[in-house]
């Protein structure tokens, strides 16, 4: 939406536009200035923390809906029961040919048998064309026979696929988890709260929210349902699955806490790689456990070899067991071994290509009103980040100033 | 979002019905907001959603254009959604003394076998008890203004998704939102206008 406000905004207009700011209905431009405008000024700061903490107390009111996976769950085995999941179901008598793009692999077995279809009417059409009937009207409808299944079979394994990435497991208390969705135009968005039940399918673009005390684990499975990797996140921490991650190429991104990885080999073109706010590491086959605190990230490793990347430009370091603990520092390109470490060399090791960095889904997606930080859901509201641009956050108000008003 | 869609539509009724959870995972948190909005109890609203989904399963195929799901089944939520409620008889508007025991109703259900070993997230009394507050204010809103206020504070929805789903104009939903949320801080702290 358009705002007619000019990009300098008075303490009037701000609390005019304080919901579409909160609600993200402002162009990126009037975003920047409001988010300027709250920088400077108390009082409409104030007001911002507390209209942050009102549309919350909205959101958490419908956390225990039981919309979500839950709900999907239900449904499955309701219709299973009815029958309607079957193989013969649902009749399609106005349906048209599959279309090629979303084909899955797990489709696969289906899509063959559809294709036999087109190719024995193509035979036929053949036949009819070398008796030289109706030439040219059959060579046409050969050919538009003929592509969409060629285009078919080129990218019959290609198609994204709803599928799971393994099991979600929680124990010692309540797991929180939700789902990044991308709305065509605008950044990622999450959509609302919901806890974890004893276990849970692990889904690409899922925040996993694991409050102090409690722990999850990932038990992750490739793509022939083999296990891949075990993570495991000790609260409090956040963890997201990348949007884009598969069973093949793992991608997630440690906003804050602890991990540890226990990563299978890794064939060639599948990969394993944990993001944090100042640091990249991507595995080959290994354990290691990533901390992300104070501005820093540590990586220790206690098999294998990891890739560590800096954020930003910098250069990596391979990082094993006898290289001793790495950190990662904010605002700081390269990386170096944590103080104690009596070896202070990485060793060099593995000849796999360096993957390029690309910035990270999260960093400053989530909405204002439902950025959490750490904490997890019931954290307070933190000062937004409504850019379009990944980091840094446009606004950054002291914490306690947030943690206060939250607990008024 | 729309191609998407299509794409289900089309591999559902070419012959893979498992594809519908695509949708349902996509859509069962708008369609019970939608519910919920029109009803104002997560019970109801969860089987009116099913019940919805189950129809739009069985008449996929008279769907004139897949790429339009959303809107076709959003409307099919919302006719299950007044049909539950014109069944309740003479109640138009949501009772709240008599939804406030159905949601402890609900939270104590999902407390004896929703969540297992782990502890609700109704934990703190007192967050609790702010959490039906709000959730008893949000009833007590017009019907129209509580389905934007639901759709976008239990979806997330932009307001141009929430005009797209009820018809009404993107301005329209803009100024429901605000008039919805200063009614809700009126009622829920009277001190602050």
């Amino acid at each position: 939406m358009k705002s007619p406000h000019p990009p300098s905004y008075s303490c009037a207009e701000v609390d005019r536009s304080l919901w579409l700011y909160i609600d993200r209905e402002l162009s990126a431009s009037d975003l920047s200035a409001i988010s300027a405008h709250l920088r400077q000024c108390p009082p409409c700061s104030a007001l911002y923390l507390e209209r942050a903490k009102e549309a919350r107390s909205y959101r958490l009111a419908f956390a225990d809906s039981p919309f979500g996976d839950r709900f999907a769950v239900k449904l499955r085995r309701k219709m299973a029961e009815e029958g309607l999941l079957n193989a013969d179901a649902p009749p399609a008598p106005t349906a048209p040919p599959p279309p090629s793009s979303l084909r899955s692999p797990r489709g696969s077995a289906a899509a063959s048998s559809r294709l036999e279809a087109p190719s024995g009417k193509l035979g036929q059409l053949l036949y009819l064309i070398h008796r030289g009937r109706a030439h040219r009207l059959l060579t046409v409808a050969a050919m538009l026979l003929l592509i969409p299944a060629v285009v078919a079979i080129g990218i019959i394994s290609n198609g994204p696929v709803p599928r799971s990435l393994g099991v979600l497991s929680a124990s010692g208390g309540t797991i929180t988890v939700r789902y990044l969705r991308r709305i065509e135009g605008n950044p990622p968005l999450l959509g609302p709260s919901e806890p974890v039940p004893s276990t849970g399918a692990i889904l690409s673009g899922m925040e996993c929210v694991v409050p102090a005390g409690a722990s999850a684990i990932l038990n992750l499975v490739s793509e022939s349902d083999k296990k891949s990797a075990d993570i495991t996140l000790n609260g409090p921490t956040r963890f997201v699955v990348d949007p884009h991650a598969t069973r093949k190429v793992f991608s997630g991104w440690l906003e804050q806490g602890n991990l540890r990885a226990r990563v299978e080999p890794k064939g060639g073109d599948e990969r394993f790689e944990i993001r944090t706010p100042h640091a990249d590491a991507r595995v080959v086959g290994t354990v290691f456990d990533l901390r992300v605190k104070d501005q820093q990230t540590e990586l220790e490793v206690r098999e294998g070899t990891v890739e560590f990347t800096p954020r930003g430009r910098g250069e990596k370091a391979y990082v094993t067991q006898q290289t001793g603990p790495y950190v990662a520092r904010k605002n700081e390109t390269g990386v170096e071994p944590v103080p104690a470490a009596p070896e202070a060399t990485p060793a060099i090791v593995g000849p796999e290509a360096v993957q390029a960095v690309t910035p990270p889904v999260v960093q400053g997606a989530p909405s204002p009103e439902v950025e959490t930080g750490a904490a997890g859901p019931d954290a307070a509201p933190s000062v937004p980040s409504p850019e379009v641009s990944p980091s840094p956050p446009d606004l950054d108000l002291p914490k306690d100033e947030a943690d206060s008003a939250s607990e008024e | 979002m729309v191609s998407e869609d299509r794409e289900y539509v089309e591999r559902i009724l070419a012959g893979e019905p498992e594809v519908f959870e695509a949708l349902v995972r996509k859509y069962n948190r708008m369609a019970g907001a939608i519910a919920f909005g029109i009803i104002g109890d997560f019970h109801e609203a969860e089987d009116v959603t099913q019940e919805a989904f189950l129809k739009a399963f069985r008449v996929l195929h008279t769907l004139r254009d897949a790429g339009r799901f959303r809107g076709w089944f959003a409307g099919l939520v919302r006719t299950k959604a007044l049909d539950a409620l014109r069944k309740k008889g003479s109640r138009t508007e949501v009772g709240v003394a008599e939804d406030a025991v159905s949601m402890e109703a609900s939270g104590l259900a999902e407390r004896l076998h929703g969540v297992g070993q782990f502890r609700s997230l109704e934990d703190d009394p007192a967050r609790e008890e702010s959490k039906q507050k709000v959730l008893e204010a949000i009833r007590e809103l017009p019907r129209e203004d509580r389905i934007v206020v639901t759709l976008k504070h239990m979806e997330g929805l932009s307001y141009k998704e929430i005009s797209d789903i009820t018809g009404a104009s993107v301005s329209s939903i803009e100024s429901r939102l605000f008039r919805a949320r200063q009614q809700l801080r009126k009622r829920l702290d009277p001190t602050k206008t």
